[in-house]
């Protein structure tokens, strides 16, 4: 009897000092990590041709459509100044007149900033997905983004964006 | 007044037995959701505003390419450098880089390699050039133009 009586109460284990634990972690979890969600414009890149492959294609000046950025981060559209803000409308505008058979020349000058190239880029990809929507639209009544992969495919095969960039020869050496 | 002078019935302590699960369910929450940093950047960069951005979704298949401003030396601070994995390369570099990422990556990423390029939005259209030659060269033709969300 004597020995049960000693035996009965366990002490609880102390917890309060988990909370400070998990704490720490959670403050090194958020010092160590970052939340960042990467966005961006998703762009191909064309394969880099050997000489041989090289061919002067004649393209009609009809369905060429010219951006250059000169040293001045200022737009050239067909060598007129152009606002950025309206660059949009022109492509879309471009685009729908000629459907998949176009073609838009993209140059930037070396001395030309990022930024500006990169605009030049939105407006590109906005004009285009635009241009699809409506197509989207046209064909099947209903947008781009609530379509079915093979409508979404057929619209991809008629609603292509031709871009080629043009990199000028003297972008080798001189200082960064 | 004797009224409020009545000895009051004890309080109860409040029970923090919980509290732990609870602060550990918003540290998984941070762990899932956060992404390690993996480099340290050397490169001070703002980058451009966009508004037709797509979210990368592979995080394994993205290499970046961080274009800006040095941070470090003084000699040099203020000059565009390019960074890659924690040190800085010039463009002709790149190419081996890139080579020895793709054999680093598992094969069924290697078709879906992505290249961030994270640059400054001052950065002269030279160095990009530079950089997109040298990324065609190392046959890495999906890129992305990192860029920030315009409200």
């Amino acid at each position: 009897m004597m020995f049960r009586k000693r035996n009965r109460r366990v002490p609880g284990l102390n917890t309060t000092s988990t909370a400070d634990i998990s704490f720490m972690l959670l403050i090194f979890f958020l010092v160590a990590s970052s939340m960042d969600i990467d966005k961006g414009l998703t762009r191909q890149l064309p394969p880099m041709e050997t000489k041989q492959e090289q061919k002067a294609t004649e393209v009609n000046r009809q369905k060429l459509l010219q951006l250059r950025i000169d040293a001045a981060d200022q737009l050239l559209v067909d060598d007129k100044v152009m606002p950025m803000n309206q660059l949009q409308g022109r492509v879309e505008e471009f685009l729908q007149s000629l459907g998949a058979d176009h073609l838009i020349v993209v140059a930037a000058d070396p001395a030309s900033s990022y930024d500006c190239y990169f605009q030049l880029q939105n407006s590109l990809v906005a004009a285009h997905q635009h241009w699809r929507d409506r197509m989207a639209r046209k064909i099947y009544g209903r947008g781009f983004r609530r379509l079915a992969t093979v409508e979404r495919d057929n619209i991809r095969e008629r609603c292509p964006l031709h871009v080629t960039e043009s990199i000028p020869e003297n972008t080798k050496g001189g200082d960064r | 007044m004797s009224r409020f002078r009545r000895p009051r019935p004890e309080m109860l302590g409040l029970n923090t037995a919980s509290l732990p699960d609870l602060i550990f369910s918003v540290l998984f929450f941070f762990m899932i959701v956060t992404h390690m940093r993996k480099v340290t950047l050397k490169v001070k960069y703002r980058e451009p505003q966009g508004v037709e951005l797509t979210r990368l979704t592979k995080k394994s298949a993205v290499t970046y390419i961080y274009i800006g401003k040095s941070l470090q030396g003084q000699g040099h601070s203020g000059k565009t450098v390019i960074q890659m994995n924690d040190r800085l390369v010039t463009p002709a570099d790149i190419a081996d880089y890139l080579s020895a990422e793709r054999s680093k990556m598992a094969p069924e990423d290697r078709q879906l390699m992505t290249v961030s390029i994270k640059a400054d939005r001052d950065t002269r259209m030279e160095v990009i050039n530079e950089v997109k030659q040298a990324l065609r060269q190392a046959k890495a033709l999906r890129i992305s133009y990192s860029a920030t969300q315009k409200k």
